[in-house]
C-alpha cells in the first residue's frame, strides 16, 4: 500500500515538474505570438514616422539650404538642377492621370466581372478568371517594358493622326492607358467577389418580378455589390498613385505643369522620386523623401474621399442590404 | 419579353463581352511583345553570362606541336573559317552594340587556345583563361617559322577569311590572344534575386507566421485586435516605393550598428521582409482557419498543450496554405522592383554578395529601359525569365490549393 503511494508521489511530482515546465513553454510562445504581432502592426506606424520625419528636414534646415514649404506644396516647376522644387503641379499631375487610368478601368472591371459571374459558364469562366489573374500577377517592371516599347508607340502614332508631335510617345495618355491596365485586374477581381457576395434571393426576387436576367445583373446585382467595388476602386487607385518603375518609364519627367494636354509629357510623385538615383546626399536626394510624405498624404486622402463617397452611397441605397 | 428589351440586354452583354476581350487582348499584346522581342536573345550565354563585358588577354608559353591537326565534330556552316592546325572555328557577326566581331563558334578540347594565360597585371594574373567558344577574338599574336612575330585579326581589319589562312601557312606558335567574353547577361541578377528570395523569407516567415497564430489563436475580439488588424491592412496598402523609403529611414541604422554600410542585398531583403507581412500573415491566418476545430480540440482534450497543439496539429494541417503564402511571396519578390531601387541600388554586378549592392532581375529590367537607348531586347529576355517564374509560381498556389480542397472534401 505505502508502495503505491510512494510511486504515485513520485509521479505525481514528475508530473507537476513536466506541467510547469510545458507551462512555462505556453507562456513563452504566447509571449513571441504576441511580440510578432505587435511588430507587424507596429511596422506601419513607424514607417509614417520614419519617412515623415526624415522627408520634413529640407524645410527646417540652415536658411540658405532650406527650400521654402509653400511653393514645394503649391509651385509649378520642379528644376532640380536649380534647386527650384516646385511639387504643386506635379500632384495635380498625379491625380490626372491615376484617377482618369482609374475611370477608365473601372466600367471595364464592372463589366468584365458581370461576364465572368453571370454570364460566361464553367470552363469560359474559369478562363476568364485566368486572364485576370495572369494580368494581376504580371510585375509592374514589366509592364513598363510593354509600354515603353508599345503604349507609347500607340500614342505617338495617335498624335501624328492629329498632326501632334510627341516625345516619343511618352506622354500623359501613354501614363494612363498603363495605369488602366494595371489597376483593372484588382478592380475587377473586387467586383467579382462583391458579386458573388450578393444573396441569392435578390437575383430570384428581381427574376420572379419579370425582370431579365441581363437587367437584374446591371440593375440590382452590381449596384447591390457597389462596396466591393468602391473598395476595388480603392485598392485600384491606391496601385495607380503609388506605382513607380512603370509608370517612370513613360511619364517623360516634364519639368513644369500641370500637364493639360494629354500627348504632353507628364511628372508624377514616384516618377519624381526615382529621378537622379546617382545622388545620394544634399537636398535633391533628401526631398525625395518629403515627395514620399506627400504621396502618402494623397492616398491616404484618396481612401478617405472614396471611403465617404462609399457611405453616402450606402445610405442612399438603404434598403438594399 | 419585349423587342426593344431585347435589344437593349443583347447590346449590354455585348459590352461585357468586349471589355473582357480588351483585356485578353491587351494581355496577348503584352506575351507577344515580350516574347518577340526576347526570345531570340535568350540562350546560355544571356541566361548564365556576365552583364559586363570583360577582356581577356592570355599568353601561351607551350610549345605547339606543328603536325597536329583537328576536326570539328560537326560539318560548321559556310560563313565560319575553320583552324585545323590550332583547331578552332570562327565567325564575323555583328554584336549587340552593332559592331563586328569575330566570335569563337568551335574551339577543339585539346587546342592550345585551351591552355591560355591571363597576362595582364593584377590578381588574375597567370590563371588559366582558356577561349570557349562564343567569345569574341581581337587580336592573335603568332610567331612565324623565321622567329618573328605577327599580329593578325579584326585589330588589324582582317576578315577571318584573310587572317585564318594567314596563321595556318605561316604560324609556329601563338604566343598571345587579345579576347573578349561578350557580357549582356542576367547570373548576377539572377544570383542576387536567389540571394534576395532566400534572405528575405527568412526573416519574413518566421514573423508572419507568428504574427498569424496570434490573430488566429491569442488575439481576443476587441480594440486592440482591431488595431492591430487594420494596421496590417494599411501595411498592405502602402506603394513599393514607400518601403524603400523605410528601409533607408528605418531599417539602415539598425544594420549600420552590425556593420552593415550602404545599399546592399541585406538591407534590400529587411525591406522585403516587411513589405511581404502583410501577405504572409493574411494568408496564413486564412490557411490557420481553414483547419477544423476539431483537430485542435481533440489535441487539447488528449492533454497536450495550446504550443503542442499550434505546432503539432494546427500547424501541419495548415501546412499547405501556409507553402502557398511563402510561394506567393516569392512571386513578389521577383516582380518587385521600387522597393530595391534605394535599397540595394541599381549597379549591376556579376558576382554579388549579401554585404554589397546588387540588382535584382526586376531591377535590372530598370535600369537597361533607363538612359537614352533602353536596350529592349535584354530587358524582354529578362521579362521573360520573371513571368516564366512568377506565372509558374502562381500556378504552382493554385495546383496546391485545388489539391488540398480535394482533400479536404474527401
Amino acid at each position: 500500500m505505502g508502495n503505491t503511494n510512494e510511486n504515485y508521489m513520485a509521479s505525481e511530482a514528475k508530473f507537476a515538474k513536466i506541467r510547469k515546465r510545458r507551462r512555462g513553454t505556453d507562456v513563452l510562445f504566447r509571449n513571441l505570438f504576441r511580440i510578432a504581432g505587435v511588430i507587424a502592426a507596429m511596422m506601419v506606424i513607424l514607417i509614417i514616422i520614419f519617412v515623415t520625419s526624415r522627408g520634413v528636414r529640407p524645410f527646417l534646415g540652415s536658411a540658405e539650404e532650406r527650400v521654402d514649404l509653400k511653393y514645394f506644396l503649391t509651385g509649378t516647376r520642379w528644376r532640380a538642377d536649380q534647386g527650384i522644387y516646385g511639387l504643386g503641379f506635379v500632384i495635380i499631375n498625379t491625380l490626372i492621370v491615376s484617377v482618369t487610368g482609374g475611370l477608365l478601368a473601372l466600367p471595364l472591371a464592372i463589366l468584365s466581372a458581370v461576364l465572368i459571374t453571370r454570364i460566361a459558364k464553367g470552363k469560359l469562366s474559369i478562363f476568364l478568371t485566368t486572364i485576370v489573374e495572369t494580368l494581376a500577377a504580371i510585375p509592374s517592371v514589366v509592364y513598363g517594358v510593354f509600354a515603353a516599347g508599345k503604349i507609347t508607340i500607340l500614342v505617338r502614332d495617335l498624335a501624328n493622326l492629329f498632326g501632334i508631335s510627341t516625345y516619343g510617345g511618352n506622354s500623359s495618355l501613354a501614363v494612363i492607358l498603363l495605369l488602366a491596365i494595371m489597376t483593372y485586374p484588382t478592380m475587377t477581381t473586387l467586383a467579382v467577389s462583391g458579386i458573388r457576395a450578393v444573396p441569392k434571393e435578390l437575383d430570384s426576387a428581381s427574376l420572379a418580378l419579370g425582370a431579365t436576367p441581363t437587367q437584374t445583373s446591371f440593375k440590382v446585382i452590381v449596384p447591390a455589390a457597389r462596396s466591393s467595388i468602391a473598395t476595388g476602386f480603392t485598392l485600384g487607385l491606391g496601385r495607380a498613385f503609388g506605382e513607380a518603375t512603370a509608370v517612370s518609364m513613360i511619364a517623360g519627367n516634364a519639368l513644369a505643369g500641370p500637364s493639360w494636354n494629354p500627348f504632353d509629357i507628364t511628372r508624377t510623385l514616384t516618377s519624381t522620386m526615382l529621378t537622379g538615383l546617382h545622388e545620394t546626399s544634399g537636398i535633391d536626394y533628401e526631398i525625395r523623401f518629403s515627395v514620399g510624405v506627400v504621396l502618402m498624404i494623397v492616398i491616404v486622402s484618396m481612401n478617405l474621399l472614396v471611403h465617404a463617397a462609399k457611405r453616402r452611397l450606402e445610405k442612399k441605397g438603404g434598403a438594399v442590404s | 419579353m419585349t423587342r426593344i428589351r431585347k435589344i437593349k440586354d443583347t447590346v449590354m452583354q455585348s459590352f461585357t463581352w468586349i471589355a473582357s476581350g480588351i483585356s485578353a487582348w491587351v494581355l496577348v499584346a503584352i506575351l507577344v511583345f515580350i516574347f518577340s522581342n526576347g526570345w531570340k536573345l535568350l540562350d546560355r550565354s544571356v541566361l548564365f553570362g556576365d552583364y559586363h563585358a570583360k577582356n581577356i588577354v592570355s599568353g601561351f608559353s607551350d610549345e605547339h606541336d606543328v603536325n597536329a591537326t583537328f576536326t570539328p565534330p560537326e560539318p560548321l556552316e559556310d560563313d565560319e573559317v575553320i583552324s585545323t592546325r590550332f583547331g578552332f572555328a570562327v565567325r564575323d557577326e555583328i554584336d549587340k552594340e552593332k559592331n563586328h566581331v569575330h566570335t569563337l563558334t568551335w574551339v577543339d578540347d585539346h587546342s592550345p587556345l585551351r591552355n591560355g594565360k591571363i597576362t595582364t597585371a593584377g590578381p588574375t594574373q597567370g590563371k588559366p583563361a582558356p577561349f570557349k567558344a562564343g567569345m569574341n577574338i581581337n587580336k592573335l599574336v603568332f610567331i612565324d617559322g623565321s622567329g618573328e612575330e605577327i599580329t593578325v585579326g579584326r585589330f588589324k581589319q582582317q576578315s577571318p577569311q584573310e587572317w585564318i589562312p594567314i596563321l595556318e601557312r605561316d604560324a609556329k606558335q601563338i604566343t598571345e590572344f587579345h579576347g573578349k567574353e561578350p557580357g549582356g547577361g542576367m547570373r548576377g541578377s539572377l544570383v542576387a534575386t536567389l540571394m534576395l528570395i532566400g534572405l528575405s523569407l527568412l526573416f519574413s516567415v518566421p514573423i508572419g507566421i507568428f504574427a498569424a497564430i496570434y490573430l488566429y489563436a491569442i488575439a481576443k475580439q476587441n480594440r486592440l485586435t482591431m488595431f492591430v488588424r487594420s494596421s496590417i491592412e494599411l501595411l498592405a496598402g502602402v506603394p513599393s516605393i514607400i518601403f524603400s523609403m523605410m528601409g533607408i529611414t528605418l531599417i539602415f541604422p539598425i544594420i549600420q550598428l552590425f556593420g552593415a554600410s550602404g545599399q546592399s542585398i541585406i538591407l534590400g531583403s529587411l525591406t522585403m521582409a516587411v513589405l511581404l507581412l502583410p501577405v504572409l500573415i493574411r494568408q496564413t491566418e486564412e490557411a490557420l482557419r481553414s483547419v477544423p476545430s476539431s483537430y485542435a480540440q481533440a489535441s487539447l482534450a488528449l492533454g497536450a498543450t495550446q504550443t503542442e497543439t499550434l505546432f503539432r496539429v494546427v500547424l501541419p494541417s495548415a501546412r499547405n496554405g501556409i507553402f502557398s503564402a511563402c510561394l506567393l511571396a516569392v512571386s513578389r519578390i521577383i516582380g518587385e522592383s521600387a522597393a530595391l531601387i534605394f535599397t540595394m541600388g541599381t549597379a549591376i554586378q556579376d558576382s554579388p554578395s549579401v554585404g554589397s549592392g546588387a540588382t535584382s532581375l526586376a531591377v535590372q529590367i530598370y535600369v537597361l529601359m533607363g538612359g537614352e537607348n533602353p536596350n529592349f531586347e535584354l530587358a524582354s529576355a529578362i521579362s521573360i525569365v520573371i513571368l516564366i517564374l512568377v506565372l509558374a509560381l502562381n500556378l504552382t498556389v493554385k495546383v496546391v490549393s485545388a489539391l488540398s480542397d480535394k482533400k479536404g472534401k474527401a
